[in-house]
């Protein structure tokens, strides 16, 4: 029970990134714990204020949710985007770059390398709260893509051996 | 090795201390060589009261006192982990750093390797694993300074005074309490850190300067750069709590110079200048002890074997030579120290046993339950240790001398699960953990030697550790050594070896010398420079050494020296030491004697067609040391008393299983022991710190120094 305990500490600092480098290097070296997923599930689900439970977290601010028995996808602030395999960003606000002084305002000049001719930033913002989910470096006229949709069945079924608590 | 019944010490003791991660181990050698040993747990925050400790403890085991033990006592040595925890806790002094212009990142850089070399295999290959730590001087306290001269040492830019010092002050400001000063090629010529030392030292009176010129003189700038600021970094920190460590044995009536281990495995007074290079990594002292059992033995090829709790060292001496290393690495540093080279992997005798999550086969260590000792003890894993236990190798009531109880349910509760996923039944599982943990071994073992081109039959395998007697079976299966021999107090062998080092310091110097094959006029020439960088090279050694000897009040008209030149065939990468026993090159025919030396060592280790006398020769480093010779402890010579052992010896029976089957083993102690008893196996020879077994179809005998001699048949 103990020991079950401390590995639930020890994710919650891992998740926290509060781990000292030699507890994270003992981490690293050690087959992946079967307990890890449900620990940082629990660490997540801990930090939100919404009650729906997490499937998969999709980015740090970004997860998949089982909302009534349907997978969608869900900010930590609470903002509800989209069913799981859809485009969440088309859901989202978001700020383009596309001029040099723009671009000016989130790099610093000198580190500054990129040509405002050829490509633009484009800032994915949380509809409720603003928080920025994700940020896309792209060509003008690049369609809005997302990065991945998880193959949700196959993950808990064939790797965590267990049913998809929602309908597909 | 202390019988129960042995007097107090009488006249003078040599101490040796053996300070290690876990445990400090003290051997108190007295004028008649006998023994008595103490240990006490490390303690890294205030290492005087371990080293009091340790010392106390041994002489409790004859009822002495530690005044009585300290006043007694000549010798001390004190091998630590002093420098090591001074890097570890990150306290060391605040160092400014000058170098070349442009070369200021040189530390950052980490010759590329300072992220990973301390790993193991498994995490150098994998990135994420790969970590740089704070460096030690903060790149706000590195400056450069313009100068530059060239690989032969030969001016190119003079030394721009006034930078040195704008970048004297700025170090200053920024708070630099000692500066160390590394030059390019300054291993070639000291000119300019000579200079920028008169600079600094006129700023600055009382500030401690760093030349690398003055403390490593040898190629490769890295590893020079690293030294140097092991020295500023750590150096006197590490003096300071050396002399804590005095202090504390001169309240108990020591009245001498505390000395310590150097890593090349000569002992000094703390007074030493160069406090660095007593970072000892691994086992130095026990290759040290095989080196000095070898010589009273009359064996110079030794392989000396060292089974912990947690590692398995292994060091070679061949013809009578401590192996040395010139490049060890010290924590993430790859530095310029002459080290004694022994190699290790992680499987000890405490080595925990899981199952590799995807393959499904059974592992063994790295990580290993030291002192916690397994299932059987307060460890959460399951070790080799709680195999023994079920086995019957291992008497539960009687580890440590019955200090500590260990739990055969416990062990077996752990056990059964394990042997169950494979299928077998739990004593077979045992003795199949056993075993796997011994082949690793082995197999490292005999790759060193064979790897090396050395045939096993030539060597006497020296086995210590508190885990060699116990493996030492398994791991020599099958080897011919010539002969196999264990220690009555192999559990201390490690500290006891340290005793056996001789008064010595060790000096490196690069030079540029080549000795070219052919024999026309041009060559001539060459190899009279040669000659002549050679000598001068010496010449400078021993001035290094006459003043580190005046340091310490000794005569250096009593110093041993012995001179040696790195060879290698030119352009080859492997370089090997060649002893020079005269005092100098005096003849074109003692340079070439000097290369058939090289050649002959050479093909001691490659084939002789290997040989490639067609392309010359370079020598790019030579080397000399300075012994004092000093007494060593005696190991006494003793009337053979016969091949029974005496009845207080005898401890009855025991159930072993061994190769499938349980089986009756009698049952030794092993101090009442004497000279010229042989044991047949089966038999389990008991050791409040070891354990040796005997298996059925094999012996061991005493000899009349109460070494262990291990054998195959029956006497």
């Amino acid at each position: 029970m103990s020991e079950q305990a401390n590995s639930q500490e020890v994710t919650r600092a891992l998740q926290d990134r509060a781990l000292a480098w030699p507890d994270l290097l003992k981490l690293m070296r050690e087959p992946k714990a079967s307990t890890r997923f449900d620990e940082t599930i629990a660490v997540m689900q801990a930090a939100v204020t919404w009650k729906e439970s997490i499937l998969l977290p999709l980015g740090e601010n970004l997860f998949i949710v089982n909302k009534k028995g349907r997978a969608i996808i869900k900010t930590t602030a609470g903002a509800e985007l989209c069913a799981w395999n859809e485009n969440w960003k088309m859901q989202c606000r978001v700020i383009v770059r596309r001029s040099r002084k723009d671009l000016e305002k989130v790099f610093p000049v000198e580190h500054l390398t990129i040509d405002s001719a050829l490509v633009e930033l484009r800032e994915w913002i949380c509809p409720l709260s603003g928080t920025l989910l994700d940020v896309d470096c792209v060509p003008p006229t690049y369609p809005v893509e997302i990065d991945f949709t998880p193959d949700l069945k196959a993950f808990y079924e064939d790797w965590l051996g267990r049913e998809l608590p929602v309908k597909l | 090795m202390a019988t129960p019944k042995r007097r107090t010490p009488v006249g003078k003791n040599w101490i040796a201390l053996d300070a290690g991660g876990t445990m400090t181990d003290a051997v108190v050698v007295d004028a008649q060589g006998q023994f008595l040993v103490g240990k006490f747990l490390t303690n890294k925050q205030n290492e005087s009261i371990s080293f009091l400790g340790a010392i106390k403890d041994a002489a409790a085991t004859v009822g002495g006192t530690l005044r009585d033990t300290l006043s007694a006592s000549e010798v001390v040595v004190y091998a630590g982990t002093i420098m090591l925890n001074t890097l570890l806790s990150r306290t060391g002094a605040k160092v400014g750093l000058m170098v070349t212009q442009g070369f200021e990142d040189y530390l950052l850089m980490e010759k590329g390797e300072g992220g990973w070399i301390s790993y193991p295999y498994a995490d150098r290959l994998h990135t994420v694993t790969h970590h740089h730590a704070e460096p030690t001087i903060p790149r706000n306290r590195v400056v450069g300074v313009q100068e530059r001269l060239d690989m032969f040492g030969t001016l190119v830019i003079p030394l721009r005074v006034k930078d040195v010092q704008q970048k004297t002050r700025e170090l200053l400001e920024a708070g630099a309490e000692s500066i160390a000063v590394m030059f390019l090629f300054s291993h070639m010529n000291p000119l300019h850190e000579q200079a920028a030392a008169k600079i600094i030292r006129k700023i600055d009176k009382n500030i401690p300067i760093v030349l690398s010129s003055a403390m490593a003189p040898t190629h490769k700038e890295y590893t020079r750069l690293a030294s140097v600021v092991a020295q500023a970094y750590a150096g006197e920190r590490a003096r300071k709590h050396f002399l804590q460590v005095e202090a504390r044995a001169r309240e108990e009536g020591f009245n001498r110079e505390v000395s310590t281990l150097l890593a090349h495995g000569g002992t000094v007074p703390i007074s030493t200048p160069r406090l660095y290079e007593s970072y000892v990594s691994g086992p130095v002292g026990g290759v040290l002890g095989g080196h000095y059992v070898g010589e009273v033995i009359g064996s110079g090829n030794v392989v000396c074997c060292d089974i912990g709790g947690t590692s398995f060292d292994v060091g070679i001496i061949r013809d009578g030579l401590i192996p040395i290393i010139r490049e060890p690495t010290l924590l993430s540093f790859r530095t310029n120290i002459p080290m004694i080279d022994t190699k290790s992997i992680g499987a000890g005798m405490g080595s925990e046993l899981g199952v590799h999550p995807l393959t499904g086969k059974l592992t063994v260590g790295p990580m290993s339950a030291g002192s916690d000792v397994g299932r059987c003890l307060r460890w959460p894993k399951t070790t080799i240790t709680d195999c023994h236990i079920l086995l019957g190798y291992l008497n539960p009531k009687y580890f440590l001398g019955g200090d500590v109880q260990l739990d055969l349910d416990a062990a077996i509760k752990a056990l059964e699960p394990m042997a169950k996923n494979f299928n077998v039944e739990t004593f077979e599982f045992a003795e199949r953990a056993h075993r796997l943990v011994c082949d690793y071994m082995r197999e490292f073992l005999v790759n060193m030697l064979r790897g090396r081109g050395y045939e096993i039959s030539d060597y006497v395998m020296m086995m210590y550790g508190g885990g060699g007697p116990l493996g030492l079976t398994d791991v020599v299966e099958g080897l011919e050594f010539k002969d196999v021999v264990t220690f009555p107090f192999a559990a201390v062998f490690s500290a006891f070896g340290v005793l056996c080092a001789p008064r010595r310091y060790r000096y490196h110097q690069s030079i540029i010398a080549a000795s070219p094959a052919a024999d026309e006029a041009p060559q001539r020439h060459v190899k009279g420079l040669a000659i002549e960088s050679i000598n001068n090279a010496w010449a400078q050694l021993e001035k290094r050494a006459e003043d580190d000897f005046k340091l310490h009040g000794w005569d250096f008209r009593d110093a041993k020296l012995s001179r040696s030149a790195y060879v290698r065939f030119t352009n080859q990468l492997s370089d090997f030491e060649v002893l020079w026993l005269g005092e100098r090159l005096s003849s074109l025919a003692d340079l070439t004697s000097l290369m058939q030396r090289f050649e002959a060592v050479y093909t001691t280790i490659y084939p002789s067609q290997a040989l490639y006398s067609e392309v010359g020769y370079q020598i790019l480093e030579v080397a000399l040391t300075a012994d004092i010779v000093t007494p060593k402890p005696k190991i006494p010579e003793l009337a053979l008393q016969g091949r029974k052992p005496n009845s207080a010896a005898e401890k009855g029976t025991r159930k072993v299983y061994w190769r499938g089957k349980r089986q009756e083993f009698r049952v030794y102690e092993m101090d009442p022991l004497t000279a010229g008893n042989v044991i047949n196996g089966p038999a389990i020879i008991e050791h409040p710190a070891t354990t040796m077994l005997i298996p059925p179809g094999h012996h061991c005998e005493l000899d009349k120094r109460r070494l262990i001699h291990y054998r195959s048949g029956q006497k």
